[in-house]
């Protein structure tokens, strides 16, 4: 460590502003409240016109990052995805089912990932040269795509710098089924060894994906730790004074991918809206239909169809809005998919407005340890179209019975939530670790 | 904004796509239509269409539309005849002329746009209406300086 008075922070993040995907809020708070504790941040991500053209923009994100936060925009190109005419090879113009096989193949070759793989060597030059400019102290990689880690683990080789790998997700394990995805031998398997090895620290969303890493990599594991999506505080919003007799408002913010059990909900919904109580309920569903531009055909088509029972499709919503829009709600939809080791950052800004919460998936996923304390939860025991309606027409109740102490008390309960409380204790350990000097508890590689 | 999109229309597009073409219409690009098939009506509806280059006949009279033989040869043969008779049809050449972006609205017309890529410097050449969309919103939101 040098005598300077800041630390470094070198962010590597596939996914930042003004991308619109779920994982950029996490590495947006990350890097602000790195700035905020002190230190100097630079991230590392790919250039803006790559969420212009493949997973859209929430242009609303760019105001939000600290403008001490320096962003260097890393060449990255997409193939398989790339739209842009002029790029095409004649190969892939004259014969597109051989160039993306072989395409696949060649993206692998210097990291295995699928797409990824190109952009490994980019990152590592990008981080040299932050590097060489200005010394990093620290460097936090977050996945996916986990080729972000190589840029980690490439100062740490050469200049023997500690780095973060942050897991938003899982590398090995299926988060929806549980089961293994690469096996013990693959390149996979043997790059992340080789990472959790020399590791800092190694961050996780939750308790049951941290724990299923602990027992694979037991020397390790006392250094994971589970750091929470969390919600940002600005964005808590309140309840909207609501005339008693008005009909009530049901509201999902998120992305709708294929794991969502839409369909399912739907027929609960249908049968919800056959109980008096229920009459003249609508649903505003917000959000992005897939990950990419094009939107999932399926989800579409479930929507359309639904639009007779008071479904409503209303777009995706930026963050600087989401307030606004969960004022408009009276009871919240947690549509999520399957899995014990599904969490969704949604989640916890659900937590934060102290709505009634419906949750609509498998009853063992992780995501009911965050909300089992939530005195407005309203969850399903199966998918069964009665039992949604049953706990549709239950929030509904709770909705029109509008009890202000067991409001505040969601509210309380949310407070242990916010995202700062997850991230501080683990920012105030580093700088302490990094400004003291003391020896990288993983070593440095030879 | 002048855009010129170039389709094979075997199959009408999305409702997602008509809507996004037509949405797009409404905060004022103007595009141009060029087609292998006549195109559906919610296509013509927002657009000018220049030509229809293929036979004129409705999905309705195309025998063996739909079969496996009908899209190996809309994937195999189709590309390159619609980039002769492009090229022939002065008033598609004229069209692509004047774009500013290039839109090649499903796989058998990329081959198409890739041609006027190599020979046109100054349009954006895209595939697939999803990016143009994309592209065209920033453009609106941030205009070039």
């Amino acid at each position: 460590m040098t005598d300077r008075r800041r630390p470094h922070l070198l962010l590597v993040a596939w996914g930042f502003p003004p991308c619109r995907s779920g994982g950029v809020y996490r590495a947006l708070a990350t890097a602000n409240r790195f700035a905020g504790g002190g230190w100097d941040v630079t991230v590392l991500t790919v250039p803006r016109e790559v969420f212009v053209r493949y997973t859209g923009v929430d242009a609303t994100l760019e105001d939000l990052v600290d403008p001490r936060v320096r962003v260097e925009r890393v060449p990255f190109t997409w193939a398989r995805l790339e739209t842009d005419v002029r790029r095409f090879s004649r190969l892939r113009v004259r014969a597109p089912v051989l160039w993306r096989r072989l395409r696949t193949g060649l993206d692998r070759l210097p990291f295995p990932e699928t797409g990824y793989g190109p952009w490994r060597a980019e990152l590592e030059r990008a981080a040299a040269r932050v590097h060489a400019e200005h010394t990093v102290d620290l460097v936090l990689a977050t996945a996916n795509p986990h080729v972000a880690f190589t840029a980690a683990w490439a100062l740490h080789r050469r200049a023997g710098v500690p780095y973060v790998l942050d897991y938003r997700d899982a590398w090995l394990l299926d988060v929806f089924d549980g089961r293994r995805l690469h096996g013990r031998a693959s390149r996979a398997a043997r790059w992340e060894r080789r990472l959790v090895g020399s590791a800092t620290e190694i961050w996780f969303v939750n308790e049951p994906i941290r724990r299923w890493h602990a027992r694979l990599y037991p020397d390790a594991a006392a250094r994971m730790h589970v750091v929470a999506n969390g919600f940002d505080v600005s964005l808590a919003s309140v309840a909207r004074s609501r005339p008693d007799d008005s009909p009530l408002v049901f509201g999902y913010v998120g992305t709708l991918t294929p794991k969502v059990p839409l369909a399912e909900f739907l027929s609960g919904w249908t049968a919800a809206r056959a109980i008096p109580s229920m009459a003249g309920a609508v649903v505003r569903v917000h959000g992005y239909l897939g990950f990419f531009h094009a939107p999932g055909r399926e989800t579409q088509r479930l929507l359309d169809r639904a639009a007779a029972q008071g479904v409503s499709y209303e777009g995706p919503v930026g963050k600087l809005d989401a307030a606004d829009t969960y004022a408009g709600f009276d009871v919240l939809l947690l549509l999520l998919g399957a899995g014990r080791y599904v969490t969704s950052g949604k989640v916890f800004e659900y937590l934060a407005t102290g709505l009634p919460i419906v949750s609509v998936h498998d009853p063992g996923n992780a995501v009911a340890e965050v909300l089992g304390g939530y005195p407005l939860w309203f969850p399903v025991a199966d998918l069964s179209a009665p039992e949604i309606a049953r706990a549709l027409v239950e929030a509904a109740a709770a909705a029109r019975a509008g009890d202000p102490a067991l409001r505040k008390a969601a509210v309380e309960y949310a407070e242990g939530f916010r995202r700062d409380r997850q991230l501080d204790p683990r920012i105030e350990a580093l700088t302490d670790a990094v400004t003291a000097g003391g020896p990288d508890p993983a070593g440095v590689q030879p | 904004m002048n855009v010129l999109l170039i389709a094979e229309a075997r199959t009408p597009p999305s409702r997602h796509t008509a809507h996004s073409i037509a949405r797009q219409a409404a905060a004022g690009v103007t595009f141009d239509l060029v087609t292998w098939w006549p195109p559906p009506a919610a296509l013509e509806a927002v657009t000018d269409l220049v030509s229809v280059l293929g036979p004129r006949l409705e999905a309705t009279e195309r025998r063996g539309d739909g079969s496996l033989r009908a899209r190996a040869w809309s994937r195999l043969v189709l590309p390159t005849l619609l980039w002769r008779a492009f090229r022939r049809d002065r008033p598609s050449v004229e069209a692509a002329g004047r774009a500013d972006m290039i839109v090649a609205l499903d796989t058998p017309a990329t081959l198409t746009a890739w041609q006027l890529a190599r020979r046109l410097p100054t349009p954006e050449v895209i595939q697939g209406f999803d990016a143009a969309d994309a592209v065209l919103t920033d453009r609106l939101r941030r205009p070039r300086g």
